[in-house]
């Protein structure tokens, strides 16, 4: 019950992504201390933690987007990549990023470009990586959109971010990180941005699409109950340390740490006025 | 020190307010946009009250109503049996006086340039206070922070620290009503658990309205008596929040209420997953 994938139980199922040792400093002070994680083929693991718990920082390192001032040590290797990611030259991590690891961010307004249309940002990823031909992604791009429930495609196609909600913006960014079908999907608080009803039919779509594809997926929150909607597994950080980990369903319903505790007191608004 | 003849803090009588878009054509009217259709919502004094509704159903326009930030296109606002929606910038700043905001992004509502002592004295001395200092001292200690903090500036604080600055400002020159727009929705849950103790506490130790606006139903049940419903900018259900809760009469507050993440439908939704991807490697 405790595991419910045990990993290496078959021989072809090689992990996509094995970090080992993690650690991330900033002018020599540690931030993250030493984060280890497997995700397997298809597995949906959740970080929890408040902010400051550095699993930002985890996720950033993994898609090899430290900002300067910040250093990783440790391991971070990919499937059907040779070399390790810790410290790889910039040319290396381009040609992972966008192609076998998509990413989603907390606002999509900020990750989308404002002076280009929707559909040439989609079609973009596409030919960069060489899956298409300009002309052949353009047209994708359009599917692309359809498939993320996206209403009258081809004039969202042709749209620029501004003229979208929220809700649709993060469609779209869901669009175009898993436009080359990647084997990982990281998502740093994907809906935080949005309101509730917006957020439940994010969460739906990127359940059906990230099942559709097969991907593994890296889920980041600060809210449990997000996390439990959408993540088979959950490491719980706690000031730069991943202080608990296991089967969502085991960590969310007994806790050991005193932090996953708290976090589940607070997600839990419990009571009414007074109470 | 007012009147108390009205009983409402708060009273919006049959409100609607359209904005017009920009003409498509040379020859079609404009199109109009009904952004509230004939909201009545009554606010009692002292009370703590709930506005809810997702992204488009009109909060923000109601609030800026409220706030004399705008008026309505016909219809009532009266706040302290005043009625606002016909007054001149002039006659409006003895309400302003006694209405406070705390707004959603504690970034964007404090000046970087400033320093807090002269961020939370500002509407003492726009009010004509002349030794704001130990009232400032005062209100710092009440949201929670110590008088070391005086002399910092905003980008050295967290955005919940910001967001107890925000709420010190408001309710520094002792306002009436306090308006909270989305006050806690950029904030992480544990910080979030400690703003709405915060709001609680005040509401409960300070003699203000609060009128608290959100799109989730569980962060308004947390704080607020009553709540209104808003949806594509008419008013679905209003009353008791507990009763809304338990017991939404309307099919919009029920999917509202269907929208919010709890640990319940997320661990169900869980379990779910697990049944049914445990069975298949036994069939195979």
């Amino acid at each position: 019950m405790t595991t419910s994938s045990t990993p290496l139980s078959k021989a072809d199922d090689e992990p996509v992504l094995r970090v080992t040792d993690l650690r991330i400093s900033a002018v020599g002070i540690e931030l993250v201390h030493g984060v280890d994680l497997t995700l397997l083929p298809g597995e949906r693991v959740g970080i929890i933690g408040a902010s400051g718990s550095g699993k930002t920082l985890t996720c950033m390192a993994i898609a090899g987007l430290l900002s300067g001032g910040l250093t990783a040590s440790g391991s971070i290797r990919m499937s059907r990549v040779a070399g390790e990611l810790v410290g790889a030259r910039e040319s290396v991590i381009a040609k992972i990023r966008g192609l076998r690891t998509g990413m989603v961010f907390q606002e999509p307004m900020t990750a989308l470009n404002p002076t280009m249309r929707i559909g040439a940002q989609v079609a973009e990823v596409m030919w960069h990586h060489k899956k298409h031909r300009r002309a052949a992604a353009r047209r994708l791009a359009v599917e692309l959109l359809e498939s993320t429930g996206l209403p009258d495609p081809e004039r969202i196609a042709k749209a620029y971010p501004h003229q979208l909600s929220g809700g649709q913006r993060q469609r779209v960014v869901l669009a175009i990180a898993l436009a080359n079908r990647p084997d990982l999907l990281i998502c740093d608080e994907p809906t935080t941005a949005l309101d509730v009803t917006v957020q439940a039919k994010v969460l739906a779509l990127i359940n059906e699409r990230v099942s559709d594809e097969g991907a593994a997926l890296l889920f980041i929150s600060h809210d449990l109950a997000v996390v439990a909607q959408v993540c088979d597994r959950v490491l719980v950080m706690y000031e730069g340390s991943v202080v608990e980990s296991g089967d969502v369903l085991t960590v969310l319903t007994d806790p050991q740490h005193h932090h996953t505790k708290s976090l589940l007191r607070d997600t839990e608004l419990t009571g009414g006025v007074g109470a | 020190m007012s009147i108390e003849v009205t009983p409402d803090a708060v009273l919006i009588e049959d409100v609607s307010r359209q904005f017009k878009r920009p003409r498509q054509s040379l020859f079609a009217t404009p199109p109009v946009v009904d952004a509230l259709v004939g909201v009545n919502i009554r606010v009692p004094r002292r009370s703590r009250f709930g506005i809810v509704g997702e992204s488009g159903s009109g909060k923000t326009t109601l609030v800026r109503l409220i706030a004399a930030l705008d008026r309505p296109t016909s219809g009532r606002v009266v706040i302290d049996g005043n009625d606002i929606s016909t007054l001149s910038d002039k006659h409006l700043r003895p309400l302003r006086e006694r209405l406070q905001l705390v707004f959603q992004d504690p970034m964007g509502s404090l000046n970087p340039r400033m320093r807090i002592q002269d961020i939370v004295a500002e509407p003492l001395q726009v009010q004509g206070a002349t030794n704001a200092h130990d009232r400032v001292v005062e209100v710092l200690e009440q949201v929670g922070m110590t008088a070391d903090v005086l002399r910092r500036y905003p980008h050295q604080f967290s955005g919940g620290q910001r967001q107890r600055i925000s709420i010190a400002r408001a309710i520094a020159p002792r306002p009436a009503i306090l308006l909270a727009d989305e006050a806690v929705s950029a904030l992480d849950v544990t910080i979030r658990a400690q703003i709405l103790d915060l709001l609680d506490e005040l509401a409960a130790s300070e003699d203000f309205t609060m009128i608290f606006v959100s799109h989730d139903l569980s962060v308004i049940r947390r704080v607020c008596d009553r709540v209104a419903v808003l949806h594509r900018g008419k008013v679905v259900e209003q009353g008791l929040t507990e009763d809304i809760y338990r017991r939404p009469q309307q099919q919009y507050t029920r999917e509202l209420l269907a929208a919010v993440p709890t640990l319940e439908n997320g661990l169900a939704m869980a379990r779910q997953r697990r049944s049914a991807s445990v069975p298949a490697p036994e069939n195979e």
